[in-house]
């Protein structure tokens, strides 16, 4: 799964999938736009068949966040 | 539309439905299918939900809406103002506490909410005893709901309104502290949608994107798509951009540059992997092949932007305004371009001049003034009534060149205003912090900090945990993302105050 979040995340940053972390911090590190986090999102609900609930995502700051947020809402 | 023939809102949602009854207006996505409202349809609805404000009060009734757009939000909106009410959108994103003052502060009666801001209605009730009467926008049996109100209420023979009675009070970030209600009149919004020509015609289909209690979507998405009888489209969710692009077709967008960048660097990611697809193409992969247009606005675009758009083939036009102007005092159109270094060219009937640097307009469109709030109100004006823009620039050929800002707003480049007064004042009780100073870097909302000597050891500690608690009663766009820690003070001015501008080395970066 991981692979497939950094590589939907290249289309955000300028970086190899390789180069995004685990624990890369979205805003500090990557220097992803709110709209680029969001826009992200919409991108993994069509990738992973959920449904993303904005409010849900205050505690997602890093790449494994969004993984294990993923995670909890295809369990 | 004759525009000769507007003059207040009440006129355009008329006019509209006489002149294009079956067209349909709003389009939205409603689970898997999609809910369209024709003009003449939309109006039957407003003057319902107007029928029903009748008998909320003898006077006009102040109805505030807490929501996103879609086609509920819009009738209601319409329905407030029609019949000479007053409608008061708020930022749904405000803490509850903020959204109780921005209510009271405009003297709210009744409420329209969203059903997933449900959660709030604990507070507003507490904090808000003038509301009388809570309508929900979808279907619900806990409460009075939109629905209810459709099938119920008769639609009302409208009264006639006033074009200079206040239409719509919008609050904008105040430059020390609390936000202010700008009272936008009839005349203003129905001068600042009629203040170009030939931007659009009946077959256009706007995607509106853009939050709808800002002035630039509420006039040039939503009141522009009704002059020009196109049909607007509902993004449903910032998430779901892409998807409804495809989904709608969209031949015209308004968009802040932030969002422009966003989708342009995405386009340039897809044709990094596909370096043989033409840059026009991976272009019109994304925004479809219908896309005729884009509009930016909110705030500061690149010249470089407006180029790339360009190589792909797509206008990426600017325009320049604020909430207090309904908002546009300069435009730009694909025959008249702006050229990446002005910000466009002055509307019709806008009158605009500089006076010790400073952009002063004068039009049609300019604010009624700040609800209850004088004294704000004439710190805007002149003495002979020109509105100050609190933006440096000057004039040349009719067109607006910018080139600082007198007033301390941070503007992002996603349209939002940023007070960093407002935020600062959020530090006031920490007994171990000497200054701070909240500025922009890189575009994003950084605080720097000096703490007293004697609490240097644990300063890093105390900074992160009070930012953390800042952040979370702000909206997310107004959240300070990077922090620095100083450990001398700030450079002052004569007088001893922090000065803005500091020249010397910033302070260690936290995060």
């Amino acid at each position: 799964m991981l692979e497939k979040i950094r590589e939907i995340m290249t289309r955000y940053v300028d970086l190899e999938p390789e180069e995004i972390r685990e624990d890369s911090r979205l805003v500090e590190d990557l220097a992803l736009t709110s709209f680029a986090i969001m826009s992200m999102m919409g991108d993994f609900e069509e990738e992973f068949g959920i449904t993303v609930d904005t409010s849900e995502l205050t505690d997602v700051h890093t790449v494994g966040d969004i993984a294990a947020y993923i995670r909890s809402k295809q369990a | 539309m004759e525009t000769a023939q507007l003059h207040t809102l009440q006129d355009l949602a008329v006019l509209s439905a006489e002149e294009r009854p079956d067209k349909v207006w709003l389009r939205e996505k409603a689970g898997k299918e999609i809910a369209e409202k024709t003009f003449a349809d939309f109006l039957e609805d407003s003057r319902r939900v107007a029928s029903f404000l009748r008998r909320q009060g003898d006077a006009a009734v102040h109805a505030g809406l807490v929501g996103t757009a879609g086609i509920a939000y819009i009738t209601c909106l319409f329905g407030t103002v029609i019949d000479g009410n007053v409608a008061v959108p708020i930022d749904p994103q405000l803490s509850p506490d903020e959204i109780a003052d921005n209510l009271n502060r405009a003297d709210v009666t009744v409420l329209f909410f969203d059903a997933r801001f449900r959660p709030l209605l604990e507070t507003l009730r507490r904090s808000c005893p003038q509301i009388a009467a809570f309508v929900c926008l979808s279907p619900t049996e806990d409460e009075l709901s939109l629905q209810t109100i459709l099938a119920q209420e008769s639609p009302a023979e409208l009264r006639p309104v006033e074009a200079q009675s206040c239409a719509c009070i919008l609050y904008t970030s105040g430059t020390t502290g609390k936000s202010k209600g700008v009272m936008l009149s009839h005349a203003n919004l129905v001068d600042n949608a009629c203040c170009c020509d030939n931007e659009g015609s009946d077959s256009d289909v706007l995607l509106s994107v853009l939050p709808i209690h800002h002035a630039y979507c509420l006039t040039c998405d939503v009141l522009l798509s009704m002059r020009y009888g196109a049909t607007l489209c509902i993004n449903d969710s910032p998430m779901r951009l892409m998807q409804n692009i495809k989904l709608f077709r969209p031949t015209m967008l308004l968009l802040v540059p932030l969002i422009a960048e966003t989708i342009y660097r995405r386009i340039m990611a897809e044709k990094k992997k596909n370096p043989l697809i033409p840059l026009r193409l991976a272009g019109r992969a994304v925004f479809g092949k219908d896309l005729r247009v884009i509009f930016c606005g909110g705030a500061y675009l690149s010249p470089e932007l407006q180029k790339a758009y360009a190589k792909m083939g797509i206008p990426l036009l600017q325009g320049y305004g604020m909430t207090e102007c309904s908002p546009r005092i300069t435009s730009s159109s694909e025959a008249d371009p702006s050229t990446g270094e002005d910000v466009g060219r002055v509307v019709k009937n806008c009158q605009v001049k500089i006076e010790d640097g400073e952009i002063l307009t004068k039009s049609p469109s300019v604010m009624l003034g700040y609800y209850h709030n004088d004294e704000a109100t004439r710190e805007m004006f002149t003495d002979d009534g020109w509105l100050k823009t609190g933006d440096l620039g000057y004039v040349k050929d009719q067109r607006i060149y910018i080139t600082g800002r007198r007033k301390n707003l941070i503007i992002l480049a996603n349209g939002e205003n940023v007070s960093p007064e407002e935020l600062e004042n959020r530090f006031a009780g920490c007994d171990w912090l000497a200054e701070v100073l909240v500025y922009s870097e890189d575009d994003q909302i950084t605080a720097e900090v000096y703490p007293f000597p004697e609490y240097a050891s644990r300063a890093e500690e105390l900074f992160r945990k009070k930012v953390d608690e800042i952040n979370r009663a702000v909206p997310p766009a107004r959240r300070i993302v990077r922090l620095r820690l100083r450990d001398t003070e700030f450079e002052k001015t004569t007088s001893r105050k922090v000065k803005r501008a500091q020249s010397g080395e910033k302070g260690r970066l936290l995060n």
